[in-house]
């Protein structure tokens, strides 16, 4: 066809219904993170964790496998399945998912922000919230996948081979790892958010995400060590989540102590947290907007 | 034998000496200078200052409680502090993450920036050229974290008085500080050159870098002999104050008999020559291809 027989026409195909649009952002990202093969291979180690819990709540109740490898125990049993198996499970497993996003999480508003596409994207009909939680749900995706279902399903394992009404004694559990799972997403999806938007480099976006939780304890110390005060934690938002975790699980006091973690009281913790989460959201907001001032 | 190896010595003193040393000196100078004015006065590296900074604002907040009689430490209390700021803040992650943040950026920052054509169109060796950014690197970091401990240092023992004046002045003072400063160059170099090396073999050496730091914090816990292949392993041996292992990592921690001074301090520099060394094959190779980026 010549060119100057084209003319405009509207598009006649089916379009996304208005509520489902940002995950057309959500859609493209996995494309675009499940392409890199390591990244891949990363998220399918993720889940070694897993297999091996599964393993052990099952030779837990298996006497015949205890047998069988002799593993006969005198005193308190080192497989009890209980409050400290999960959390334990669901802290290694969370630590696994933050490597993940500190890798992927960067590029998710970075390559947009790089490439001037941002106003090209807010000129469609999406809105900046829909635009951040398009991106918001590929960080939750892969965060649900790799901890908080892993954990629910050897949380029902757990129930279903030891029977005798554990689940019903022990449904608060259920609750705390759903909980817990989600103030993680939530804290790590809005950081790597927020580290994407303001540094267009995702290496130095990746390393700003380890910086905030690696250099917060050293920080930390520093302050505790030279104010002789506990209130350097506020810097530490690993240990925050650590202590809000504690709670949730219902360890006693006595273990936070013993372990360090009763240093900031539970209130203080969760507003360390809030804090981290009020200041990533006030940062993208600042930053994503629908037009791009050039200079020079 | 004697008299070929010999010839060859000359040979080799021969071919050194008609290297153009003179040139490659004066280009490095201006890469150096080059690299100095884009690390210390650009808004993009405000960080490393906040990170360098940043125990400075915490004793200057101590001596002002000091001051004002609103804390009484001891010589002894406030040593232990300053160790423990120089080795659980500096040598653990402020020097750590600035090393990550300045010497991956000297030519990965070019890419970015689309200039790195600029000095390989340029008549200067890639060899010449990763030595004066390392070198630029190097002494933006350790000027900067050594001026951090600098102002720490004289902020923990300047309200003490004439007291921490004599132990600046006529005690052990003057001499920890030397070796304290010492460590963070030492540290720059080592930390300095692996990150440069990462940053010239991949676009985006997070991972690696996430796997350098596991292994610099839990090589304590590894055989005697592993714990060779780290940075802190000979760093932590310069430091005048020890302090000891503590927490859940204490119980693994294997006790690994000291190397001398001398073998601690040549470590980080002959860990960074190998790994120059290496790099500058890698530089000798490098193809630009900003699209990728």
């Amino acid at each position: 066809m010549a060119v100057y027989k084209r003319s405009y026409r509207a598009y006649e195909g089916s379009t996304t219904p208005e509520r489902r649009r940002f995950l057309v952002l959500s859609r493209y990202a996995f494309f675009g993170l499940f392409d890199s093969r390591p990244f891949t291979a990363f998220f399918v180690l993720c889940f070694v964790p897993f297999l091996l819990a599964f393993a052990t709540i099952y030779i837990s109740h298996s006497p015949s496998v205890k047998l069988l490898l002799g593993m006969q125990f005198q005193g308190p049993n080192p497989l009890a399945i209980n409050n400290y198996f999960f959390a334990f499970f669901l802290g290694a497993q969370s630590w696994l998912g933050f490597l993940l996003i500190t890798w992927c999480g960067p590029q998710l508003i970075a390559a947009d922000l790089a490439n001037s596409a941002l106003p090209l994207i807010l000129s469609r009909p999406i809105s900046r919230t829909e635009y951040v939680i398009g991106k918001l749900t590929v960080v939750a995706t892969l965060l649900t996948a790799i901890m908080l279902l892993p954990t629910l399903i050897l949380f029902f394992l757990q129930a279903g081979l030891e029977g005798h009404g554990w689940l019903w004694s022990n449904l608060w559990m259920a609750g705390s790892i759903i909980v817990a799972s989600i103030m993680w997403i939530a804290v790590v999806g809005l950081i790597a958010l927020a580290s994407s938007a303001w540094l267009k480099w995702r290496v130095a976006a990746s390393a700003l995400m380890l910086a905030i939780f690696f250099v917060g304890p050293g920080l930390a110390t520093a302050v505790n060590l030279t104010l002789d005060t506990n209130w350097g934690h506020i810097f530490d938002l690993g240990y925050a989540v650590k202590v809000i975790w504690m709670g949730m699980f219902r360890v006693p006091f006595e273990t936070m102590h013993r372990l360090r973690i009763a240093e900031l009281s539970l209130p203080a913790a969760w507003m360390v947290v809030i804090g981290f989460c009020a200041a990533s959201l006030l940062l993208l907001n600042r930053r994503l907007k629908a037009r791009e001032v050039v200079r020079g | 034998m004697k008299a070929l190896s010999q010839f060859r010595i000359t040979q080799f003193r021969k071919s050194m000496s008609e290297q153009p040393w003179e040139l490659w000196t004066r280009q490095i100078g201006t890469i150096i200078r080059m690299d100095l004015r884009k690390n210390f006065f650009s808004r993009r590296g405000v960080w490393i200052y906040l990170l360098a900074f940043a125990p400075v604002a915490l004793t200057g907040l101590h001596a002002a409680f000091m001051l004002t009689g609103h804390a009484h430490d001891s010589m002894e209390a406030d040593t232990a502090v300053l160790a423990g700021i120089f080795q659980f803040f500096y040598l653990r992650l402020a020097i750590f993450f600035g090393c990550l943040g300045i010497f991956t950026w000297l030519f990965r920052g070019e890419i970015i920036e689309r200039s790195l054509h600029y000095y390989f169109l340029a008549p200067v060796r890639r060899e010449v050229l990763l030595l004066g950014k390392f070198l630029g690197g190097l002494l933006t970091a350790s000027s900067l974290f050594a001026a951090g401990f600098f102002l720490t240092f004289f902020l923990i023992y300047w309200p003490h008085g004439p007291a921490g004046q004599f132990f600046v002045f006529h005690g052990p003072g003057l001499g920890q500080l030397g070796a304290y400063l010492g460590v963070t160059v030492l540290a720059c170099i080592g930390y300095g050159a692996v990150f440069l090396a990462l940053s010239l073999l991949l676009r985006n050496p997070i991972i690696p870098a996430v796997i350098v730091l596991g292994w610099e914090t839990f090589s304590p816990v590894l055989p005697s002999l592993v714990q060779r292949a780290s940075v802190t392993y000979y760093l932590k041996q310069l430091c005048p104050v020890p302090i000891p292992a503590d927490g859940f990592l204490a119980l693994f921690t294997v006790v690994s008999e000291p190397v001398s001074t001398v073998a601690a301090v040549l470590g980080p520099i002959v860990l960074a020559a190998v790994v120059l060394f290496f790099a500058t094959r890698i530089a000798r190779k490098l193809e630009i291809s900003y699209v990728a980026e």
